[in-house]
């Protein structure tokens, strides 16, 4: 996976591609030369996945309700 | 009875005239009765004159006239219809020229079994409809990117639903869309949603919640208004509502693809719990790692034909990586000693006229045929002369 594609992968495509190679590599058809690049390759979707689970900041807007446009919410909420 | 002028009690009586009557009457009722006060009654015959409200209010054996003024009405939430029963904050309006009384309204607000009919009356319609029907709830997305709150703007919900997202899923961007959450305000509550339809995907937005905190049924009223059923029904994106309390079912609940009890349950319903997630991550990792590691040990087992045993390191990582790092060796190994790879570097096989290789010049003489087997195809050649090289005896 290229980096630039990863990056816009969310949590569901990166999760979904990780149960694939993860399925690939526990096929026994899989010759034991192609394991090596596959298993970067999980590495590489289950620290995308990690990242989008760490992630601590959430980002939130508020969207003007006249013309849904974005503006930053104001913290004082309660 | 005797003649009034007659009497001299009657001439201790206060006199007034009508006028003077009316104002007293007044002056009583102002010094004596409560400025404000509660009625809980039916309204009947609502007539709009020149945009001033009047009615009868009525508890079946008593009634009296009450009226809203314009300028009262235009902030009111709520105009009630002929029979609705209302709860009204009023005060007494006593007119002195006529000493006629009536209940001026100063808040209005439909009573709980007005609130209940109407919510029937509009769930019956749009049961009939189909848009209450289970097949049309859609699914909500697993792993919401992006998701909308549409509830007011500050608000104790608000901040539930904002504590409970960052608690779940952070990693999910938070659209707060301000709406009113009572009172008739439901043209407003529609607007947004007409703005969502039209701007959800630009906004990347994949879930909404419409959201109120706890109050009483009665503060519930605008989410049975069935415009604002039509607009949830009509969304392009699944739709969880979270509103009142455990027990309040509006109209909005059940035409939403989901109906959670609270806000915060709103928020459990639509985005996953990041520790559990990262729990089964963590778990997935394990096995799939060991699966892998036993695979690749069962080949290292048998291309060294049972060497011995690798001793254990401490990480799975590590051991893992470390039997990558031979099975690159391995196949490497095994790329390095092919016959293509020596070919592509400049060596040949020669083989005899039988086919077995030649690996010296022992039973070769000259007129022989042998063949060189090159990287594309092979050679057929005849030996001229043997000459003894200064190898020999040093392989």
């Amino acid at each position: 996976m290229k980096k630039s594609n990863k990056q816009q992968l969310n949590y569901q495509q990166a999760q979904e591609a990780l149960e694939k190679i993860i399925s690939n590599l526990q096929s026994e058809e899989l010759p034991i030369e192609d394991i090596p690049s596959l298993y970067a390759e999980a590495l590489e979707m289950e620290k995308t996945c990690r990242e989008i689970l760490n992630q601590v900041v959430q980002d939130i807007k508020k969207l003007d309700p006249e013309g849904l446009i974005l503006n930053e919410l104001s913290l004082d909420v309660s | 009875m005797a003649p009034l002028q007659a009497t001299k009690e009657l001439m201790d009586l206060p006199r007034y005239s009508v006028q003077q009557l009316n104002e007293a009457i007044g002056v009583l009722l102002e010094r004596a009765f409560a400025p404000r006060f509660l009625i809980e009654a039916a309204a009947l015959k609502p007539v709009l004159k020149k945009g001033h409200l009047w009615f009868t209010l009525s508890d079946g054996d008593a009634s009296i006239q009450a009226v809203a003024w314009a300028s009262t009405l235009q902030r009111l939430n709520f105009c009630p219809e002929d029979g609705d029963g209302v709860v009204v904050v009023a005060k007494l309006n006593f007119w002195a020229a006529r000493a006629s009384l009536s209940v001026q309204i100063l808040d209005m607000r439909p009573s709980l079994t007005t609130v209940l009919r109407r919510f029937e009356a509009v769930k019956i319609k749009l049961e009939a409809e189909g848009l209450l029907a289970l097949e049309k709830k859609r699914s909500l997305p697993a792993y919401p990117s992006c998701i909308a709150l549409l509830t007011s703007v500050p608000s104790s919900a608000l901040a539930d639903l904002l504590r409970t997202a960052q608690q779940r899923w952070p990693g999910c961007a938070i659209r707060v869309v301000p709406i009113p959450v009572q009172g008739d305000k439901e043209k407003e509550i529609c607007l947004v949603f007409e703005k969502l339809e039209k701007h959800w995907q630009q906004l990347g937005i994949e879930a909404l919640v419409l959201a109120r905190g706890g109050g009483s049924r009665e503060d519930l009223a605008i989410f049975d208004s069935e415009a604002i059923a039509r607009c949830i029904s009509r969304c392009p994106i699944p739709t969880v509502t979270g509103i009142g309390h455990e027990d309040d079912i509006t109209v909005a609940d059940l035409v939403a693809d989901y109906r959670a009890a609270t806000p915060t349950a709103a928020i459990v319903a639509l985005l996953p719990d990041g520790k559990q997630k990262q729990q089964q991550l963590y778990q997935q990792g394990l096995h799939w790692r060991q699966y892998l590691q036993n695979r690749i040990q069962i080949k290292i087992d048998n291309h060294h034909q049972n060497q011995g045993t690798q001793q254990c390191k401490n990480s799975v990582e590590k051991r893992i990586e470390r039997k990558l790092w031979q099975l690159k060796n391995l196949i490497n190994l095994r790329s390095a000693v092919s016959p293509l790879r020596l070919a592509k570097r400049g060596y040949c096989i020669l083989r005899s006229e039988a086919g077995k290789v030649v690996k010296n010049s022992k039973n070769l003489k000259k007129g022989d045929l042998i063949s060189a087997e090159l990287i594309d195809g092979s050679l057929e050649l005849t030996i001229n002369n043997f000459a003894k090289g200064k190898n020999e005896g040093q392989l």
